[in-house]
């Protein structure tokens, strides 16, 4: 009897493990430049295009998701950014490209936190700027005709004052 | 009549309805059908996202004359429009996509995927006869009248027009631009100026008023994004702190308020964040239009 109540035990403790191993279920993202990157079900909690597909699914094999639009580098900047719970200081230290990069990863997988905080970071880093400023940073092509560029620069005079050096 | 050769040639990357209010006028000239109307704006929103309207049968570029004839026999309730982009009609190459319009009802339903591939992914979207048609009829009136400061009826309707163009570009658009460089080899849209309107308009929404102004001069589609009078009645009420004030044309507003406030001080200044005054408290008094 003391040897069956044993047995049973042990299946107890492997269904309890099999549970746990479930909770903490993996979720792994296939970057563009085809790096695998294993993350917590929790990281992913805010993404809510990845979130909508899992709940959609609901599998119990670990799931594989391909980011056909995310580099390894930019997906491990966005990680570094979620750990460090979106600290400002962070996001200063991001190159204009990463923040740009960043941005649109945001709104592709609808980080709202992350899509909050660097559009806001982008509209910081154009303020006060020139217009040839603000074309650079966005490779922005000039498409106005010389009159209407002169016209555009007459209605705006007053907006003009005052920019910072570029 | 309408010339798009300039748009198939130079690729305009604008999401300012040029071409749109062109193609507009001709339609309410010719006095075309609800269905037709919604048909050619959804198509010259489509050009200014870099496509070219080619033949089904020959694959060469056409125009959109046919769909301006009004014979009885033109099509009523159904068409299918296909498009592609000048670097595949130049490399010879085949891929394109396809439009398919159908009247549902009240609606138009537009669905849009690649022509060669019939597993590929479908974009959809649906019009609205009822809300859409009108303001698009006003369209090609409404902007020779511009500048009209109370013209309420013009700031509602402009704001339709505005949700038309952005739904086509972001919904169908730019879906299928992005299959169609996958399938045919192409870099993906590149650069940040073509990404979401969304993201866009989110990003001018975010900067003071000022700004808004500069970032308007940069080029056609930004200074397009940046005449929504709504977001003009956010940056005046931000940086003015006043109460509700309706039927005026913010971005107007927003520069006298500006200027007064400048000339007051005597010198040149910058409102940075905190410093505010309610100088358009005047205007109430006393309105400068």
């Amino acid at each position: 009897m003391g040897e069956r109540g044993e047995e049973w035990e042990a299946v107890m403790l492997r269904k309890a493990e099999e549970e746990e191993s479930k909770a903490v279920k993996k979720v792994k993202l296939v970057t563009s430049d085809g790096v695998t990157m294993e993350v917590e079900i929790s990281t992913v909690k805010e993404m809510e295009t990845i979130q909508a597909f899992m709940n959609a699914t609901d599998t119990d094999n670990s799931i594989i998701f391909p980011l056909p639009k995310v580099s390894s580098h930019i997906l491990s900047r966005i990680m570094e950014l979620m750990s460090g719970e979106y600290d400002q200081e962070l996001v200063k230290r991001l190159s204009h490209e990463e923040l740009k990069e960043i941005c649109m990863v945001a709104n592709y997988l609808n980080m709202k936190t992350l899509l909050h905080l660097t559009a806001s970071a982008i509209a910081n880093l154009i303020q006060n700027k020139s217009v040839e400023f603000v074309r650079h940073f966005f490779n922005i092509i000039n498409d106005f005709t010389p009159e209407e560029e002169v016209q555009l620069r007459k209605t705006h005079e007053w907006a003009f004052e005052g920019v910072d050096e570029d | 009549m309408v010339d798009e050769s300039d748009e198939a040639v130079m690729g305009s990357t604008s999401s300012e309805p040029f071409s749109m209010r062109r193609v507009l006028k001709e339609a309410v000239g010719n006095n075309v059908s609800d269905f037709k109307l919604l048909v050619l704006t959804v198509h010259s929103v489509v050009l200014e996202s870099e496509f070219v309207r080619i033949d089904k049968d020959s694959g060469m570029a056409v125009s959109c004359f046919d769909l301006l004839d009004d014979s009885p026999s033109a099509f009523t309730s159904m068409i299918s429009l296909r498009y592609t982009l000048p670097e595949i009609l130049v490399n010879g190459a085949s891929h394109s996509v396809n439009l398919k319009f159908q009247t549902l009802g009240h609606f138009v339903s537009v669905c849009g995927s690649l022509s060669d591939d019939t597993g590929s992914r479908l974009h959809y979207i649906c019009l609205d006869r009822r809300k859409y048609v009108r303001p698009l009829e006003l369209m090609p009136a409404n902007s020779e009248s511009k500048g009209n400061v109370n013209d309420e009826e013009e700031i509602i309707f402009g704001k339709e027009v505005f949700e038309i163009c952005k739904m086509v570009k972001d919904r169908l658009a730019l879906p299928v631009l992005i299959d169609l460089c996958e399938k045919a080899g192409l870099d993906p849209p590149p650069c940040f100026m073509r990404l979401q309107m969304e993201l866009k308009l989110l990003i001018l929404e975010l900067l003071p008023g000022v700004d808004l102004a500069k970032v308007a001069s940069t080029c056609s589609e930004l200074r397009y994004l940046s005449t929504s009078n709504e977001l003009w009645k956010k940056k005046y009420l931000e940086e003015f702190e006043q109460g509700e004030t309706t039927g005026w044309l913010f971005k107007d507003l927003f520069a006298l308020s500006w200027k007064l406030k400048k000339m007051l001080k005597g010198v040149p200044f910058r409102i940075r964040s905190g410093t505010r005054s309610g100088i358009a408290g005047l205007f109430l008094l006393n309105p400068p239009f």
